[in-house]
């Protein structure tokens, strides 16, 4: 199977007053294209962390990524890492210098956030910005990484032009192009919102192509540079020798300074928007159709807090799947909402999965959510994955203690006899970890080796790995 | 049937909707909406709902935390004149609310058993229950020991005599001075704390602690009902699973009787016997927590039922997910409740409200297909009958 995502020996630490915040001390895994990955573990047990870390979100300072390596298929998403470090440890960085490097990384970075990988956050509520509207917010990430795509659609739907006034007057959407506009078309009509949607979209379309056939030059110009910069990107990415590198980052600078942000807002509150802006908030409407809002046209006006719960949690899965991203990092999608929501949004999830082949990693606690979801399982512990598994393999099979004890302090719904399993304690305080095996004081079958040794990663059976000292075999790492 | 230990009637709580300068009352939050309630002695009362269906208000209401709009509660009341209190209410029900409030006043002042009688009775009834609260770094005071946490209950409404039974009548002491902090380190103790523990403040410990403590409080006056307000649900599974034990351990050995209000149905079917599914402040289903969970008949519950995520990758069944979020409270859909999100709604259900009506025995629903959906549908929809046709 081929691998979307490696992470290997991640270690990431926080460095507080009270002293450093072993928070991830050595995690491992792959995450297969096309699957649904579930890490699963208590709280304080570096989830968040992991996820985090991958997004090179940790806030630094206090904390910082110390070693280990991410790669997403060729790129390698730990560059610079080790330069930032280096700079940051000196005792007196020269803060000149240390910014640029870190704004360089930051350029590269921001291309693959929000763009190849993007992320679900925990606390729908908390991840909006209560002052943007839902459209602001959703259209503000395709503005940053769909412009040549906006202004392709465009440039298509003019050269059909004829042919969507004819679709409007008969309100469906007959013939199907092999250009950017048919893609389009054929995902609008694969929505299913019924007659009304569909004219929405053909009238915002045919609004755009009138109006780029009007500017056609202005908008070319448009399109040529917007793809020159895309393949600039595209470069930076890649392997490129440092000189290479310094004048892209130029480039790149001086155009992101071009395409302010805050002028966005200005934009959409124009009653008669340019072609790009109703591009891209035909765009952000097909998304809200798409994770099952109803009324998203109304929707896309409102202010976060006029929405309820599992509504934002929408709005938040699509804004992260605006670009279409590789790979979704599901942070607690669910742990805010009722089981009847909760239902919704893993539907939500697994029709993701299944129409775009997104590889998901999902976050939680609930080892219920994960036995409906993941195809395989990691389980955490004090910043070490204690086990990895296919997710039948582990709720049939478990080997490691601590995943043993998790599966049976759940109430069965199913079972209700069944006895629920105490782990005794609590999480330990990660800035003085126990030595040996981090599980070891709750562990009922600790013996001496695991107060000393760290326990190796252990592959019992295919697929099966588990770092624990009861286990032997063949060593993975 | 053992002994009743609670018993409301009618209740209804509508919070006002301030609005405008003037602050004028624009409508009403129905939170909860004539719901009969009876707690048997001993037992444990599972509700549960999505948010926002008046499980919290129900459970408020029950404490004499605030007090009803309409509607009275009984402690230990005896039959007979709740028997003609329920009938006087029923009819009464049957002109609105308003009519039913005017009245209201009249039958109360008769009718014995009533904690809102007397204010001394009122001090009397909340001396004997408790609640636990759902988050336990809200409740606990961040200025005051956990010592002092734990004493203030018994210093203020006391704890029964030693030789004195439990069951309300006996005399009750208040402890002071030496004798208190014995007794707070017994119960500390048997909540799994130590004595280092009653020094501390309440952000010095971990979630599962301030949990245990706020049951420590809670229990230390020894009351005979404890309402328990989704205890469990910031806490992580293991937690979980250590809180549950100890509420059970404690049930054994002081008899109390708990009501549980959660969303979490798994916990709901661990811990309660008899279990009430809230619905918009409407109880829509109630029946005994094997019966319902092996036959859920409102199509709310079975819905409810089907979205549990089973931790069994092997466990195959039929999917009911419901469309669309809970209406607005303020502005609740007519006839059933239920029908805007309901798969056999039919034109009925929007006009008339179903009432609840013994299905089976000890089984009542709110829903006017509820026999044809038993006929039909059930076997499908319950978790056990499920687990069969999986293998």
């Amino acid at each position: 199977m081929e691998e979307a995502l490696v992470v290997k020996n991640l270690k990431t630490q926080f460095f507080i007053y009270d002293g450093v915040v072993k928070a991830l001390e050595d995690v491992t895994f792959t995450l297969n294209k096309g699957e649904v990955l579930g890490i699963v573990g208590e709280t304080g047990c570096g989830k968040s962390v992991t996820a985090f870390s991958i997004m090179r979100l940790i806030p630094d300072p206090p904390g910082r990524i110390i070693s280990g390596q991410i790669r997403m298929g060729n790129y390698d998403l730990m560059r610079g890492i080790d330069q930032e470090a280096e700079i940051i440890l000196k005792k007196r960085p020269k803060i000149k210098h240390h910014n640029n490097v870190i704004k360089k990384n930051e350029h590269f970075y921001n291309k693959i956030r929000g763009r190849y990988i993007s992320m679900i956050f925990q606390e729908p509520m908390a991840a909006l910005n209560p002052v943007y509207t839902v459209e602001d917010q959703i259209i503000e990430s395709i503005y940053l990484h769909s412009m040549t795509k906006i202004l392709k659609v465009i440039k298509s739907a003019s050269e059909h032009l004829p042919d969507l006034k004819s679709f409007r007057e008969s309100g469906e959407i007959g013939a199907e192009f092999n250009d950017e506009v048919g893609t389009e078309l054929s995902k609008i009509k694969n929505l299913k919102k019924g007659k009304d949607s569909v004219e929405k979209h053909l009238d915002m379309l045919i609004d755009e192509a009138t109006k780029f056939s009007e500017k056609k030059e202005k908008y070319e110009e448009l399109l040529k540079h917007s793809i020159e910069i895309d393949d600039l990107e595209e470069k930076l990415l890649g392997e490129v020798g440092e000189q290479e590198r310094d004048s892209i980052i130029s480039v790149l600078t001086k155009e992101a300074k071009k395409t302010k942000l805050n002028r966005l807002t200005k934009k959409l509150k124009k009653k008669n928007p340019d072609p790009i802006v109703s591009e891209a908030r035909r765009e952000a409407l097909a998304l809200l159709e798409s994770v099952n809002i109803p009324n998203a046209f109304q929707i896309l006006k409102n202010y976060p807090h006029e929405l309820s719960g599992g509504m934002l949690q929408r709005v938040v899965i699509a804004i992260a799947l605006s670009n279409d991203p590789q790979i979704l990092i599901a942070d607690e999608p669910t742990t805010a909402l009722d089981v009847t929501i909760q239902a919704q949004i893993l539907e939500l999830l697994r029709d993701l999965k299944k129409n775009r082949g997104t590889s998901i990693i999902l976050i939680t606690h609930d080892l219920g959510v994960i036995a409906e979801m993941a195809d395989r399982v990691v389980v955490m512990y004090a910043g070490n994955v204690v086990e990895t598994a296919p997710s039948l393999e582990l709720y049939h099979n478990p080997k490691h203690p601590y995943t043993i004890g998790l599966l049976q302090s759940i109430p069965r719904v199913d079972d209700p006899t069944k006895k629920l399993n105490i782990i005794r304690g609590t999480v330990p305080n990660l800035i003085t970890p126990p030595a040996g095996c981090r599980f070891n004081p709750r562990c009922q079958f600790a013996f001496d080796r695991c107060l000393v040794e760290v326990p190796p990663t252990i592959e019992t059976s295919e697929g099966h790995t588990v770092a624990c000292h009861l286990f032997t075999g063949k060593e993975v790492r | 049937m053992s002994e009743i230990l609670l018993k409301a009637i009618g209740v209804r709580k509508y919070f006002p909707i301030k609005g405008g300068i003037s602050g004028r009352t624009l409508g009403y939050v129905h939170a909860v909406d004539d719901v009969n309630l009876t707690i048997y002695k001993g037992e444990t009362v599972g509700v549960v709902g999505e948010s926002g269906c008046g499980k919290t208000t129900l459970g408020r209401v029950i404490l004499d935390l605030i007090e009803p709009t309409t509607g009275a509660l009984f402690y230990k009341p005896d039959e007979a004149s709740v028997n003609q209190l329920e009938g006087l209410y029923t009819e009464l029900t049957a002109n609105g609310a308003r009519e039913l409030k005017k009245e209201e006043k009249k039958i109360l002042g008769t009718t014995k058993d009533n904690i809102y009688k007397s204010r001394s009775k009122r001090k009397d009834f909340r001396s004997r229950v408790q609640i636990v609260f759902q988050d336990p770094v809200s409740s606990l005071d961040p200025r005051m020991l956990i010592k002092d946490v734990i004493a203030e209950p018994i210093r203020i409404n006391g704890v029964p005599k030693e030789d004195g039974t439990n069951d309300g009548t006996g005399a009750r002491v208040r402890l002071r001075g030496e004798v208190a902090n014995k007794y707070v380190l017994d119960i500390v103790t048997e909540m799994g704390l130590n004595e280092d523990h009653l020094y501390r403040f309440p952000h010095e410990f971990s979630g599962g602690q301030r949990q245990r403590i706020a049951i420590a409080r809670a229990i230390a006056v020894k009351p005979e009902f404890i309402v328990l307000d989704e205890p469990t649900s910031a806490l992580d599974v293991s937690v979980q699973a250590q809180i549950l034990s100890l509420l059970k351990n404690l049930q054994k050995k002081y008899n109390v009787t708990y009501m549980f209000i959660t969303h979490n149905l798994a916990v709901i079917r661990a811990v309660s016997n008899r279990v009430i599914v809230m619905y918009l402040g409407k109880i829509v289903e109630e029946a005994l927590t094997d019966e319902l969970f092996e036959f859920p008949i409102h199509p709310y519950t079975q819905a409810l039922i089907s979205a549990i995520p089973i931790p069994d990758p092997t466990f195959k069944r039929q999917r009911l997910v419901l469309s669309g979020d809970v209406p607005s409270p303020a502005n609740p859909p007519s006839g059933c409740r239920f029908h805007t999100r309901c798969r056999f709604a039919k034109e009925i259900c929007s006009t008339e409200e179903p009432k609840l009506k013994e299905i089976r025995a000890g089984h009542i629903v709110a829903c006017h297909f509820a026999e044809e959906i038993l006929k039909t549908e059930t076997s499908s929809s319950g978790i056990k009958k499920t687990r069969e046709t999986a293998k």
